[in-house]
Formats: C-alpha cells, structure tokens, sequence
C-alpha cells in the first residue's frame, strides 16, 4: 500500500498523463507490456510479475498489480489484467499459448443467454465488467473531436422483423 | 419507502411550485445490466452528482433545463439493483410522469423481460407515457434494421441507441422529458399523441 501512495505522489510531481493504449502479456520473463502514451510520444512499459502461482487467484494478483503499477494502470480495468494473469497461469500448467488464450477466452466472454436478474450479485458484476470492455472500446469520449453530445442518427424503416419476436405470434 | 424524511426529495410531483418551476418524475426500467445508469451517465455527462438513495435502493439524478421558456426541473430515477429482484418498490413509481423502458439489443432475455416490466408500470401507473429504447447498437447494428414487435404492438415510441457511442441518447431523454410535462400539464392519456407526431416525423 505504501508503495503505490508513494507512487502516486511521483505521478502528481511529474505532472504527466499516462494514456494506455494496449496492454499485453510477454512469458519470458513473465511480464505485462503497456504501450501507453504520456502526451509527448508512446512509450512502452514492462512490467515484471512475480512468482505467479497457477493456483493463486488472478483477480487478487491483478488487483495487487494494479496498486503497484497505479500511475500507468490507473484507467485500465481490473478485469483486463484479471485475463491476462488468466492466460500466464494457463500456460504455466501447461497449455499452449493459443489453448490459454482460447480457453480464458470463452471464461471472459459475455454470457449472452444468461437472464442476469437471476445470478447472485458478484456474477453480475462480473458480467456487467466484462461488458465494460465493448462500452470501453466503442466509446467516443468527450476529449475526441469526433464526440457530439447530441449524436443523433435516424434509422430508416426497418428491413424486416426481428427474430426475436418469432415464436409466440399470439403471446404478449 | 417513504423520502419525507429528507427535505430534498419530498416533492410532489403533482403540484406546481411557487416558483412556477416544473418538477417532473421520470423512471428507468428494464433488466440488470441493459444499460439504464450509463444511458443516464451520458445524457448526463459529468455534471451531476447523484444522491445515492442506498436505503431505498435507487439513485435519482435532478436535471435543471428550460423548456419553452419554462424552468423544469428534472428528477430521473434509476434503480441501484433492485431490479433484479424482479420487481420493483411501488414508490418507484408514484407520481412518474413518464417511464423509459430499455433492452439490451445483444441479450434477447432482457427484450423477452419487457413484458413483465410494461406490465408492472402499467399496474402503477395505466396512463403516462413510455418510451421504449434498444441499446447496445454499437455492438449490434444489425438490430437498427429490424422492427420490434413490443414498441409497436404497445405503441410505444420507439429508439436506437448506445450509451457508448452516444446514438440518439439525448434524443431519447430529451422527449422523455417533453412527455413527461406534456403528462404533467395534462395528465390525460398522451401517449397517443406522442406516436401520432413521431409518425408524422418519419
Ligand atoms: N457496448 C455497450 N455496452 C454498454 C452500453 N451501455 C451499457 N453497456 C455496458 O453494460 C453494462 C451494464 O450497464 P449498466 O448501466 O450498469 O446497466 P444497468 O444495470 O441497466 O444500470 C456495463 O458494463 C456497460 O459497460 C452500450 O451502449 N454499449
Ligand atoms: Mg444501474
């Protein structure tokens, strides 16, 4: 805890603005590689972890490295890193980075057919983050020049039904 | 749930401030996780704290804006989960002036769940009016190209929208707001009205 203090006060006397861009994973040595912009030029920045225990949770270890590595991961999700850590751990019992990727993949992927008024409260926190990764990467911020608050787009007549409505003609 | 107890949030939506400011009640309905706060969020942007309701598991947003040369003063209500709950507190919907109702254009169940929501306002509340909206289109485009049967059937106006992009979010709560004063001076059934002009529009 001290540390990350520490590092946030480094952050502020710096004055710099850190913009992540893209966040990766490297096996040797076992790091995450942030390409992040500080205003100036985009930077890359290597990240150790370590000592990663297959068994250890990775939303723990995520959410300690986070702490540690605050002035450039503030903004990054937690659950982002959470992934990430997933697919170190897959990969350190054993299976092939694509098999780690593919397999963390489908854990982290937006249950589309679940009615989430029905799963206990830290599922749907888990769900709704993992959404938050579509929202974070369609989102137009208010910095961009691209953004207009009032964005409207009309929608012409619709080309057909949706199948949404097909079984139940009579029900509703 | 009674809000007396807090100075603030005791207004009576259906009397006229000495002022001759505008108060008006407007609710967001829908399943866990369609999106309501972040559809809020982003007509919102930055500029209003909500009071967190925690007790009454809701969180209302008070909205300052001129209509017609009019002061109106705007409480948006949005649940804090009880949604998932199945259904909600009937002083969520005491004195709405008007509901929005929201799917989330990627998860079917949440449109299916429309139903049971329109059904309970309509318990509450027969009469004002109920914009229905589809979000997510950032991440189903495919979905603004079909018609859905809900709004239509229950002659609901009807939107496209994304929280995350932005399409027709101010839009939508914008005419939220003009039905709910049209209710509120006039709480006659004007909802017809309201699908009358939009189909004029088009
Ligand atoms: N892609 C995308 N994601 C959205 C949009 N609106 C909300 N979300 C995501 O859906 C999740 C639930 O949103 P939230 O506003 O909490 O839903 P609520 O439970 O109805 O209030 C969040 O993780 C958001 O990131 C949108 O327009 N597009
Ligand atoms: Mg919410």
């Amino acid at each position: 805890m001290a540390s990350s203090e520490r590092q946030w006060v480094a952050s502020k006397t710096v004055g710099r603005v850190i913009h992540p861009r893209k966040i990766g994973l490297r096996l040797e040595p076992l790091s995450l590689i942030l390409l992040y912009e500080d205003g100036v030029k985009v930077r890359k920045r290597s990240m150790p972890i370590r000592s990663l225990k297959p068994t250890a949770d990775p939303r723990c270890r995520a959410e300690e490295f986070k702490l540690r590595h605050m002035t450039y991961l503030a903004s990054v999700p937690a659950v982002v890193l959470t992934k990430l850590i997933s697919i170190a751990q897959q990969v350190l019992i054993g299976l092939t980075i694509k098999e780690a990727i593919d397999k963390v993949t489908e854990h982290f992927t937006v249950d589309k057919e679940r009615d989430l008024n029905a799963v206990s409260e830290s599922e749907l926190k888990r769900q709704k983050e993992l959404m938050e990764l579509t929202f974070l990467n369609n989102t137009v911020s208010p910095l961009d020049p691209r953004f207009v608050y009032d964005k409207q787009i009309t929608f012409h007549r619709p080309i057909g039904p949706s199948d949404w409505d097909e079984e139940e003609n009579d029900a509703n | 749930m009674e809000i007396e107890g807090n100075v603030n949030f005791s207004v009576d939506y259906s009397s006229i401030s000495k002022t001759n400011e505008i108060t008006v009640k407007i609710i967001l309905l829908g399943d866990s996780a369609v999106g309501k706060s972040k559809l809020i969020e982003r007509f919102l942007m930055d500029d209003y704290k909500p009071h967190q309701l925690s007790t009454y598991a809701l969180t209302l947003f008070r909205y300052k804006t001129q209509v017609q040369e009019k002061s109106v003063s705007v409480d948006f209500w949005d649940t804090a989960g009880q949604e998932r709950f199945e259904s909600l507190h009937p002083s969520y919907y005491h004195q709405a002036n008007c509901a929005v109702l929201i799917f989330d254009s990627v998860r079917k169940v949440t449109y299916k769940n429309l139903k049971k929501w329109y059904d309970e306002l309509r318990q509450y509340r027969p009469e004002i009016p109920c914009l229905c909206a589809a979000n997510k289109i950032d991440e189903n485009f495919d979905a603004t190209q079909k018609n859905f049967a809900f709004p239509t059937k229950n002659r609901l106006p009807f939107y496209y929208v994304s929280a995350s992009d932005g399409t027709n979010v101010v839009k939508l709560f914008n005419d939220a707001i003009s039905a709910a004063i049209a209710y509120r001076l006039n709480p006659t059934d004007v909802s017809d009205q309201i699908m009358d002009e939009l189909e004029t529009l088009n």
